[in-house]
């Protein structure tokens, strides 16, 4: 019989889970003898399986778009993890033991379920439209724009003298160190419609090590850029779109999609690069994907948010190829992107030559002239050497030039085997003082870090 | 990164300085300049900020002057699939952890070797459990022998240990690995190193040393070995006299012989004239006696027993028992026919047991299991059994998991269990048909009470048993009793046990496409 999934293997379902435990237990569930009723058709497959509850929970995978990647499973069962055991189990079922799924017709949950789904994607394709139509009436564009910029000006012409205070009073203070000091004004700045100065501000009072001399100077700067900040934004009608733009990303006034959807998109081949994954804040998880044009040598970061335990809208597996169009935000150094359209390559490119860490510091030097809110840029070197220098990690050229690693970066060792002291490819975060590699090419295999730490 | 002065203004404050000057390079000086000068905080701040862009933005990188470090050589074994890899991954987070070995054999088996990016894993779980290691050693290859003299400070140096430093350094458990490590491949050098500190070394250190001598041991060690029988502690002359009962040729062994050689007599006796071994037992125990460790205690558990029966035993655990079959030309079954037949003082299935396991000799064990399985304590069965190689050890279990011998079924007191538990290679399916049978027996007796000893027992087991027979286990052990709840989870458990290994076997296998 032909499979369900073609692109599915016990191990794709082993990646997708979302922990191992997860996995262990949903395995104990894969015996279709436990299964009062699987089945399948064309589109769907579905099982009801008698849980702890009153009632057999209801199961249900949509192969279509589990088949592109994307989150097409519902259980009615209410574990937190997402996805349950039992969609896992399905999985594994049809994965496994294909035969002993049965074709037929689906019954009503099943039906019910797409067209729930049907209706909440109708639904939001409407408030797209609708926004979008409600952005295409200038004026009350142009209202909103001007009472959030007021707000946040507001916000920030606070935060001036409060700066200044500290400067005078001198920042040995000791009340620096505490967190309220900064988490009062971090409050005022979500007030304010400013986000991203709030979230800076926390970020200034969790900076670790309070009582090294690195402490002052990172503190230092901060302020300094924070200053620099306020200064700029009270220039804001003075500047050019791209540079508002950039201003709007650092205090967290960021451009919604439908705003510049009349932006010609770029199609490219696209190598993506590295993925990053970190929490925000009261179970906000972010992901950063970096990608980069095999013919516009543009690189392009995607930003996507999921809440708790949901899985992100795009699943990126660094070493990929995408045949996509991206739609870039405004910027001076246009680097924030979206995929607008995007189809599997079935001929993957060769992998494209990086440059030296010269050019690349080169290029960092460009992107900070034209934006100077830029903290990182994607670096793909071409051929480096892992290597450590008087007790510090460094890459190093053949030539002696070299780039200190981050200090946040965990999988020293495992760059170092990687390299054996010979030359490879690397690609990395570079942000004016360390590198933070993402992954290398060895021998034509792509390794990527954010893998390896799951070991 | 800031200029001292910088920092020293920022730390105080401004208020606290009588000339809160800043002074920096031309292209920001100027800039600052267009800011009002009665705002020094201001200036401080913008400064700050802009001379952290301009270190940015204009990073040059620093030379390396050092010549290239020189390469690590290259492994030409391909690697292991990614899949195989996520299988070890599963198993590193702590499921399904006894599978490991079979991780680590199967990948060697198939001339694969491990991502570099995982050697560093795999380095550290070699330091944490010692008892991987020689798993996965094979697998490091070149690279990672490389990565651990690179890693030295993180302590991988167990894969190429420094002999030296390691010995007069080292902990007493990393000494002790390192006497064992080298005992497997310079067993010479070993003995050597141990002689050169011995004085030094306080009694456990110098029991636990010289434990390590059981591996490759030789008669080149008996003069040491002879020498520890006068040691102070009484530890160590007990470790050095088990050694030394195992090299047949020792001094110590021939003075035991010389002893219980003229206390043993084979006979004729009665109409049937039915070889009968007579015995003598020894008037007194000597000080030569008590100095090779012959001063034992009554046995409480065998009333008629004296202190000279007791030493009359012991002695004779020391001598090969291969000795009397020569002597008399007798099997063992026929050795010990006669010792029933001459109601000998001792209990010689476990005698002889010890004898022979002393002796490692494989015959005489195999013999004793097979027959004499349940007159021999369970902890010595273990100890015999785990020499056997894995075949002899399937041929000695198979008897006693016979239906006639199972009728009550598998319990977790079976005289075959021992046997089970050190038989730790993948089992064959005959042994483990049988085992399910006798176990099926059991479960569908009447009013069978859950047995959790055995339920463990079998689980662990299930990391042996032949994968492909995976449906069949399921069929034999298809369950209809009252207890049907708790026996089928155990039977999903032994499902997914087997399950795990097929497909991490199949992932494995994968790598060679």
């Amino acid at each position: 019989m032909t499979r369900l999934l073609p692109d599915w293997t016990t191990e794709k379902i082993i990646a997708f889970a979302p922990d191992k435990a997860s996995v262990k237990a949903s395995q104990k569930l894969a015996k279709p003898q436990k299964w009062p009723m699987l089945g399948h058709d064309t589109r769907t497959a579905w099982g009801a399986f008698q849980g702890s509850g009153k009632n057999p929970y209801q199961v249900k995978l949509d192969l279509l778009r589990l088949q592109q990647e994307e989150t097409g499973y519902h259980c009615s069962c209410p574990s937190r993890k997402q996805p349950c055991k039992h969609a896992l189990a399905l999985l594994f079922i049809l994965v496994e033991a294909p035969e002993t799924v049965a074709q037929g017709e689906p019954p009503d949950f099943v039906k019910a379920w797409l067209d729930k789904v049907a209706e909440q994607t109708r639904k939001r394709e409407a408030r797209k439209q609708r926004s979008s139509q409600k952005q295409a009436d200038p004026k009350q564009q142009a209202k909103t724009i001007a009472a959030r910029q007021a707000k946040i000006l507001a916000g920030l012409t606070d935060l001036e003298p409060w700066l200044l205070t500290i400067m005078r009073h001198g920042l040995a203070d000791s009340q620096l160190k505490s967190h309220e000091f900064w988490e009062v004004k971090a409050a005022r700045m979500v007030d304010a419609q400013a986000p991203g100065v709030a979230h800076w501000l926390r970020d200034i009072a969790a900076m670790p090590n309070q009582d090294k001399p690195a402490w002052l100077e990172t503190l230092l700067a901060q302020l300094g850029q924070l200053y620099l900040l306020i200064q700029s934004f009270k220039r804001f009608d003075a500047l050019s779109p791209e540079a508002q733009a950039d201003l709007r990303s650092v205090v967290g006034w960021h451009h919604r999609q439908e705003e510049v959807l009349e932006t010609t998109p770029l199609a490219d081949q696209w190598l993506v690069m590295g993925r990053q994954e970190s929490p925000v804040e009261n179970r906000l998880r972010l992901q950063r994907g970096w990608l980069r044009g095999q013919n516009s040598q543009r690189d392009a970061l995607i930003m996507e948010f999921a809440f708790g335990d949901a899985p992100f809208e795009t699943r990126f597996h660094p070493g990929q190829w995408l045949d996509a169009e991206l739609v870039y935000f405004p910027s001076r150094y246009p680097l924030r992107a979206f995929i607008q359209k995007q189809t599997p390559l079935p001929n993957p490119p060769r992998m494209g030559a990086g440059c030296s860490i010269q050019t690349s510091l080169e290029r960092y030097a460009e992107a900070l002239a034209l934006n100077p809110w830029l903290r990182q840029i994607p670096f793909f070197l071409e051929a480096v050497i892992p290597t450590r220098l008087s007790g510090r990690w460094i890459v190093r050229e053949v030539e002696g030039d070299y780039l200190p690693l981050s200090s946040t970066f965990g999988q020293r060792w495992a760059l170092l085997s990687l390299g054996g002291h010979q030359p490879i490819q690397l690609i990395g975060e570079w942000d004016g003082q360390g590198l933070l590699p993402l992954g290398v090419v060895v021998d034509g295999r792509f390794v990527d870090f954010s893998q390896i730490g799951a070991i | 990164m800031y200029p001292e002065s910088w920092l020293n203004l920022a730390t105080v404050g401004i208020e606290q300085s009588s000339q809160p000057h800043i002074s920096c390079p031309p292209p920001l000086q100027h800039l600052l300049a267009q800011w009002p000068a009665n705002q020094p905080e201001a200036k401080l701040l913008l400064a700050a900020a802009g001379f952290q862009l301009q270190q940015r933005a204009g990073y040059l990188p620093a030379q390396d002057k050092r010549p290239m470090p020189p390469p690590a050589a290259m492994d030409d074994r391909p690697i292991c699939h990614p899949d195989a890899m996520r299988y070890l991954q599963v198993m590193l987070s702590g499921h399904h952890e006894n599978a490991l070995p079979e991780w680590f054999q199967a990948v060697a088996q198939q001339g694969q070797r491990i991502p570099p990016e995982a050697l560093p894993l795999l380095l550290d779980t070699g330091r944490k459990q010692p008892d991987l290691q020689p798993y996965i050693a094979p697998l490091l290859g070149q690279r990672g022998d490389w990565l651990a003299q690179e890693g030295r400070s993180r302590k991988w140096d167990w894969l190429r240990l420094e002999v030296d430093t390691v010995w007069e350094e080292g902990k007493t458990a990393e000494r002790t690995r390192l006497l064992h490590r080298l005992r497997q491949s310079e067993p010479e050098r070993a003995r050597k190193l141990l002689e050169a500190t011995w004085a030094a070394e306080n009694a456990r250190t110098r029991e636990e040393f010289l434990g390590c001598l059981q591996l490759n041991l030789s008669m080149a060690d008996e003069p040491f070995l002879e020498q520890a029988l006068d040691d102070r502690s009484k530890q160590v002359r007990r470790t050095a006299l088990d050694l030394l009962a195992c090299l047949p040729h020792s001094r110590f062994c021939q003075r035991m012989q010389a002893r219980v050689t003229p206390l043993l007599k084979l006979e004729r006796r009665g109409v049937a004239r039915k070889r009968t071994l007579c015995v003598t037992v020894p008037e007194t125990l000597t000080d030569p006696m008590k100095r090779d460790g012959i001063h034992s205690h009554q046995d409480r558990s065998q009333p008629s027993s004296t202190v000279e029966t007791v030493g009359l035993a012991q002695m004779l655990s020391y001598i090969p028992p291969a000795i009397w079959c020569d002597l008399w030309q007798l099997s063992p079954a026929e050795l010990l026919q006669a010792a029933r037949q001459g109601k000998v003082p001792f209990d010689s299935p476990s005698i002889w047991g010890w004898a022979s396991y002393r002796a490692n000799d494989l015959d005489f064990m195999a013999y004793l299991l097979e027959h004499e399985l349940k007159n021999i304590d369970a902890d010595l069965a273990r100890l015999m059994a785990a020499t056997l190689p894995a075949d002899r050890l399937e041929t000695v279990s198979r008897p006693w998991l016979q239906p006639a011998r199972t009728k009550e079924g598998l319990k977790s007191n079976h005289p075959a269990i021992p046997l089970l538990q050190v038989h730790q290679q993948p089992w064959s399916r005959d042994l483990t048909r049988l085992v399910l049978e006798a176990l099926n027996r059991y479960l569908h007796r009447d009013n069978v009470r859950p047995d959790y000893l055995l339920r463990g027992m079998i689980l662990d087991f299930a990391y042996f048993f032949p994968p492909p027979m995976k449906d069949d286990i399921r069929q034999t052990l298809a369950i209809e009793t009252s207890d049907k709840n708790m026996w089928e989870d155990w039977v999903d458990e032994i499902d997914l046990r087997l399950d795990f290994r097929q497909k991490m076997l199949k992932a494995i296998l994968r790598g060679q496409d």
